[in-house]
């Protein structure tokens, strides 16, 4: 539903150096463990030459094993009007060292940079290589010039999962009179820094490839990077303030919104029909916010200054499309043409949250999105989507640092956090075992917060897609025939109720003396993270939840309860699990919740989730047993 | 009285659904419309799609197509929105270059209960050099929103006549009005291929046409100066036109067990056959299946290139020194193939850089590979020829034309049996073929041009054998070893998903997918030798299969392996249903019983049998004393089943999981 903006940052640039090539030469054994390539040497010079000239030089030796090796070999270079390739070529060599093929610029591949609907001006060049064999070795070399020193790429002293890391390193040259700066991050005492006048270095050797395990978090928040930036940079022939957050919103307010705001008489006239006498902010943002996303639709047009600057409101209020960007600040730009004060934000978009680095001004961000302040709070809107619900932030741009642009003060703040019982569903089942053998089952079930999210968009569904749905969804029970499915959103309140009735056709063999069946017959919860002998990465449980449910069953008059489950409570740090069993005559009431906490844990703590999960797996599982005696 | 009153009657019908498919009319009626009458899930709807394809003659390059599309859309759905945006590719790698433009191309809503027009301007319209082969230009309809109708026109030229454009009737929403229409000049004969469960009405006619040709000359005689005369040639030929109309057509979607649901879609598709242009030969392209091929045996990038063999024949010689069998000489020669050449990942029926340099660069695509292989395998004394394919990606070439194949396997005899083979894929054996290259029939070329249907559909079995030798304890904890064979396909596929992963990862990808058990001793056997079954054995521990409730244990003596959901969970099915190869799975699973415990109920045992021998599954258990053995086997002989038989397969699964569900149960004494 939401669309990034591209932006072309070169992560891995690279470089020469006139070093002898030494790939041939052996490498620890340990970097091969779980290493699908090992990064040999990895060397990029930058020479920041002034705020508006800039050379990224790139030397790249890799050793890949295997197919899905290939991933690490990073041997492109993206182009545009700022930035040109002055070399690019790479050589493949065999496992002796014995040179495969040579590859020169012109046989590299020229693509345009789009997928699905992106326009851009941008370019790629990209190595196609078909090995041979494994291992290879490919040494990559490439040079870009650049006017745009908005982004100097980071060091990513560790890159990916399963990659081995000989030997990585950074140079930064830099002009006394740009204002360098950098910030590490995850840096511990495996790197290497060199300060000297000027100049900077930044080193990494033998790091064994590491695994993605189950529930570990971004990459970003414990792989160890440096980020570069300049206080005074050039972006596509402007120059930006970094010195602080402030300066750098001012600038951008100055330099990319201020005049794009401009917003026709006739707009406005209509405008202000719907909103009538209104003066409350939040109810003219609702009324706005409900006119864009009527009127509108997400296009990736990415054509101003680098991708940056949002295309004017006046052209999207005519044309009806636009980007993020656009979207968002023709929002803005409508609010203010009613005095309500809203930021033009700027965000990791991405359903794993992602922090602005605060302690770093520089361009950061990859989205866009409004804040509307309103009694000390801000509210979040989404303008790239038609459907989301006013106010409702969703799982995409949740619990995170964002920067707000304002032309008085510019500032890092947090998004909504959806946390643990925010993200709720509530279930009531009524359940019936026919003499048949059928079982019929009723649902309702209201739910909010990120499982909200995840469901608000059953309201627009045909009944005929909503039939399928479930059928796939309702896993946990087979030969479902549907009656009725009724969807209520409730937009105000943020939830959403669904009314399902269905009957499972043969559910029971009613002639068997005994039926045995799970007491949780509507929403059990058994996922259990897979177990490592040695569990490395550290774990995040990304968002927490409660399910409450409580499913009253009515079984057949010649049966009774052989056997039922007790009651039982599991607390931990992770979370609690509460189940309560009680019956009278036919009627067995099951009441349950479910409570888990977000939160990020130590490796060593992993075991000890892993359990807590099993446990109430387990509790989930559960069966009662009737008897016809 | 009455014939002229139905006449009438008729002539007005057709005068108002004239009007109703013409660019400009769009009505209040339609823009205020919520659902489509017909699929209330339609996002969007097609109300007319109609496009024009015919030639026009430049004195300079001949004989250029032109395609003009008149589409106007419906959007009724936010999700419908990205319907008003619209590419066309065209190509542009040779000197002659396609073209396209657009025009009329109107977004329409309505305002203040009027209607209300936008038209697209240039800021909408976008180019993209995508490659050195291919551009695009792109559309983005200004000013859509639910309930919009936009309309466009464009016009495709271009001077590649033999590659004509697809016409597809259907789409992902329904089209309400598609019309096509052909006017060819009798120079060229195109096949006409319609494919799909419904077909369009036809009308067909003829009208003249004339080419005029202008020529001058100047004459500079000392008498008269520079006077120019021009002389002027007609040229009257007829043209045959074909108009092709479908209504109310209903969205094609996407089910489960389809290899490629285009394959479905109703489309009309033209193929050049012949063309005889006035004083010059006839030239035939393609008009049967045997036409077909032999042109594209007869083409430089193909037949030429299987003749070579100058360039491996030491090697070859070399290889096949010592082997005598013949059955180990096309393997050794297989093999050398794979190793010695790497697919570069693109499909064709012919060579691009030629076999030569593909065997010297080792690598190349699939028609320099295959073609490698066959030539080698030629000289190598053997009857080996190439296969001609479609891959599933490419559809079906239910009709004669080169576009229909886009790859080339290899086939080759040995004691009267033909064999299919395919390097491109280092884990293929003889009649393994890589999935992609599984599209039913292909067609085989022998050396004298002619040639024959080949079916490409495995047709033997890919068995998987299940051993599981386990104990459960008296506390419900279950251990045991578990031996997976896998033939065939089975283990091709095994080969292809998972070669390349460490034995740590493959076992956390394992533990992921036999949910609930924990492994422990895993080994596979034979991850190379491609001629020999995978093996795989691990033990395993799990305390999630045995429900302990009083002095009972309940189970599925399935244990991981049962099979928990029915693949098939919708009503209907209007396509057939495709498995990849027919399969055999069969499970030998014996448990042991606590002590102390005695079995009180087995399920009982299952022999089922699908109608037309499709498949069958069967469960038969028993024990003695304290150890239960369960036989079971789930059989699917055909790799295709009709839709017609959608509901029988259905309830066939549902059977299979129900029975699967069953609980042997324990009691304690």
């Amino acid at each position: 539903m939401y669309k990034l903006f591209i932006l072309i940052i070169v992560l891995f640039i690279s470089q020469i150096s006139n070093s002898q090539d030494n790939f041939t030469s052996t490498y620890p054994d340990s970097l091969k463990e779980n290493a699908q390539a090992i990064l040999r040497e990895n060397r990029i010079e930058i020479d920041i030459i002034s705020i508006n000239k800039m050379s990224i030089k790139k030397k790249r030796i890799i050793t890949v094993f295997n197919e899905l090796g290939l991933k690490h070999v990073d041997a492109f270079e993206y182009y545009d009007k700022a930035t040109s390739i002055k070399k690019i070529e790479a050589t493949i060599y065999n496992a002796v060292g014995a040179e495969l093929k040579k590859i020169k610029r012109k046989d590299f591949k020229d693509h345009s940079v789009t997928e699905s609907s992106i326009i851009t001006d941008n370019r790629v060049l990209y190595l196609e290589y078909t090995p041979i064999q494994y291992p290879i070795t490919i040494v990559f070399e490439s040079e870009i010039n650049t006017s745009n020193t908005a982004f100097i790429p980071s060091w990513y002293g560790v890159e990916n999962y399963n990659l081995g890391i000989q030997k990585s390193s950074i140079n930064i040259k830099y002009s006394p009179e740009v204002q360098f700066k950098y910030k590490e991050i995850n840096i511990g005492n495996s790197v290497e820094k060199i300060i000297s006048d000027n100049s900077i270095d930044f080193s990494i050797q033998n790091v064994k490839s590491l695994k993605l395990e189950d529930l570990s978090p971004s990459q970003l928040s414990f792989f160890p990077h440096v980020m570069f930036g300049l206080n005074k940079f050039n972006l596509e022939g402007v120059v930006g303030s970094a010195e602080n957050w402030n300066s750098f919103g001012s600038w951008m307010y100055e330099y990319l919104l201020k005049d794009t705001e401009e917003i026709s008489a006739e707009t406005v006239q209509k405008l202000k029909t719907l909103i009538g006498e209104e003066k409350d902010y939040l109810k003219i943002a609702k009324t706005v916010y409900e006119y864009v996303q009527n009127k509108t639709r997400y296009v990736s047009v990415q054509l101003g200054i680098g991708g940056w600057k949002p295309m004017l409101a006046k052209d999207v209020d005519r044309l009806g499309y636009g980007d993020c960007k656009a979207l968002t600040n023709y929002t803005r730009s409508l609010l203010k043409a009613f005095d309500v004060p809203s930021y033009y934000t700027i965000v990791y978009g991405d359903k794993t949250k992602r922090d602005l680095v605060e302690d770093f001004v520089a361009m950061q961000g990859n989205h866009v999105i409004l804040g509307i302040p309103y009694n000390n709070e801000i509210t979040w809107l989404e303008c790239t989507s038609q459907v989301q619900p006013f106010g409702f932030q969703g799982d995409f741009t949740d619990d995170r640092k964002v920067l707000i642009i304002n032309s008085e003060k510019s500032e890092i703040v947090k998004t909504t956090a959806y946390n643990g019982a925010d993200n709720n569903q509530k279930t009531n089942a009524n359940i019936e075992l026919l003499n048949n053998g059928d079982m019929v089952f009723d649902f309702k079930m209201i739910s909010k917060g990120i499982i909200y999210d995840n469901k608000f968009h059953l309201e627009l569904k045909s009944k005929e897609e909503l039939t399928k749905y479930y059928k796939e969804n309702i896993n946990n029970i087979n030969n479902k025939e549907f009656t009725s499915i009724n969807i209520n959103h409730t937009r105000e309140n943020l939830e959403l109720e669904e009314k399902i009735y269905f009957t499972a056709k043969e559910f029971a063999k009613i002639n068997n003396q005994r039926i045995m069946m799970p007491i949780n017959l509507a929403n059990p919860i058994v996922y259990i993270p897979s177990k490592y002998k040695v569990r490395n990465n550290p774990f995040q449980i990304n968002r927490g939840y409660l399910y409450e449910d409580v499913i009253i069953l009515k079984i057949p008059n010649h049966y009774s309860i052989e056997s039922i489950p007790t009651n039982s409570v599991i607390n931990s740090i992770y979370g609690d699990y509460i189940c309560t069993i009680s019956h009278e005559g036919n009627t067995i009431t099951f009441k349950r919740s479910i409570l888990l906490k977000e939160g990020t844990y130590n490796a060593n703590q992993y075991d000890e989730y892993r359990k807590f999960r099993e446990q109430i797996a387990k509790n989930e599982n559960l069966k009662i047993v009737l008897n016809t005696m | 009285m009455k014939k002229t009153i139905i006449l009438l009657l008729l002539i007005s019908s057709q005068i108002i659904s004239a009007q109703k498919y013409e660019m400009g009319k769009v009505t209040k009626e339609e823009l205020e419309q919520t659902t489509h009458p017909t699929d209330t899930s339609a996002v969007a709807a097609i109300l007319f799609h109609k496009g024009r394809s015919f030639f026009e003659y430049h004195q300079e390059k001949g004989f250029i197509l032109i395609t003009e599309v008149e589409t106007k859309i419906k959007i009724y759905k936010k999700e419908g929105l990205d319907w008003a945006n619209k590419e066309v590719a065209i190509y542009i790698g040779e000197s002659e270059k396609e073209n396209v433009e657009f025009s009329k191309a109107y977004t329409y809503n309505i305002e203040n209960s009027k209607i209300e027009k936008t038209k697209l301007k240039r800021e909408g319209e976008f180019d993209e050099i995508t490659n050195k082969y291919w551009a695009k230009k792109k559309i983005v309809m200004p000013n859509v929103r639910e309930g919009s109708i936009i309309e466009y026109k464009y016009v495709l030229r271009s001077p590649f006549y033999s590659t004509f454009p697809d016409w597809y009737f259907q789409n992902s929403i329904p089209v309400d009005y598609s019309e096509y229409k052909t006017q060819i000049p009798e120079y060229f004969y195109y096949n006409a291929h319609k494919t799909g469960w419904i077909f369009p009405n036809e009308v067909k006619s003829k009208q003249g046409n004339k080419i005029i040709l202008t020529s001058s000359e100047r004459n500079t005689s000392a008498y008269i100066n520079y006077k120019t005369t021009f002389n002027r040639d007609e040229i009257n030929y007829i043209e045959n036109h074909v108009t092709y109309i479908l209504e109310n057509i209903p969205a094609i979607k996407e089910e489960s067990y389809v290899n490629n649901i285009s394959n479905y879609a109703v489309k009309v598709q033209h193929e050049l056959s012949q063309t005889r242009f006035p004083n010059s030969h006839l030239k035939s392209f393609s008009t049967t299946w045997e036409d077909v091929a032999k042109n594209i045996y007869d083409s430089e990038n193909f037949g030429s290139e299987l003749k070579k063999s100058g360039y491996f024949e030491d090697e070859i010689n070399k290889l096949l020194l010592n082997i005598t069998s013949k059955e180990e000489q096309i393997k050794a020669i297989y093999q050398f193939v794979k190793n010695k050449v790497k697919w570069d990942n693109y499909n064709g029926i012919y060579c691009d850089k030629g076999v030569k340099k593909a065997y010297n660069d080792r690598s190349g695509n699939v028609a320099e590979i295959n073609l490698m292989l066959t030539a080698m395998l030629r000289h190598a004394g053997f009857e080996a020829n190439p296969v001609l394919v479609s891959t599933r990606s490419n559809g079906i070439s239910i009709f004669p034309s080169r576009t229909g194949y886009n790859y080339v396997i290899t086939a080759v005899e040995l004691d009267h049996k033909i064999h299919l083979l395919d390097a491109t894929s280092k884990f293929s054996t003889q009649n393994i073929l890589p999935l992609r290259a599984i599209n039913w029939m292909g067609r085989l070329i022998k050396k004298d041009g002619t040639s024959i249907t080949i079916d490409l559909l495995s047709k033997d079995m890919s068995t998987e054998n299940t051993t599981i030798m386990s104990k459960i304890d008296e506390v419900g904890n279950i251990t045991g070893k578990t031996r997976e064979q896998k033939f065939r396909y089975n283990a091709y596929l095994y080969r292809e998903n998972n070669n390349d992963l460490s034995i740590e990862q493959y076992q956390e990808k394992l533990e992921k997918k036999r949910k609930g058990i924990e492994i422990d001793e895993l080994s596979i056997t034979n991850k190379n030798d491609i001629d020999q079954p995978i093996v795989e054995t691990y033990s395993f521990a799990s305390n999630r299969f045995v429900d302990l409730i009083g002095d009972r244990m309940y189970f599925s003596p399935m244990l991981f392996f049962e099979q928990l959901e029915n693949p098939f969970k919708l009503d209907k099915r209007i396509y057939p249903i495709e498995f990849d190869f027919p399969f055999k799975d069969n499970y030998n699973i014996t448990i042991t019983i606590p002590d102390g415990y005695i079995i009180e109920t087995l399920p009982e045992n299952l022999n089922l049998v699908i109608n037309k021998e499709y498949g069958a599954f069967k469960f038969i258990i028993s024990n003695v004393s304290n150890t239960i053995q369960l036989l079971c086997s789930l059989e699917m002989k055909t790799a295709i089943i009709p839709n017609q038989d959608y509901e029988t397969l259905k309830l066939f699964f549902k059977e299979i999981v129900t029975k699967q569900s069953e609980k042997v149960v324990l009691k304690k004494i």
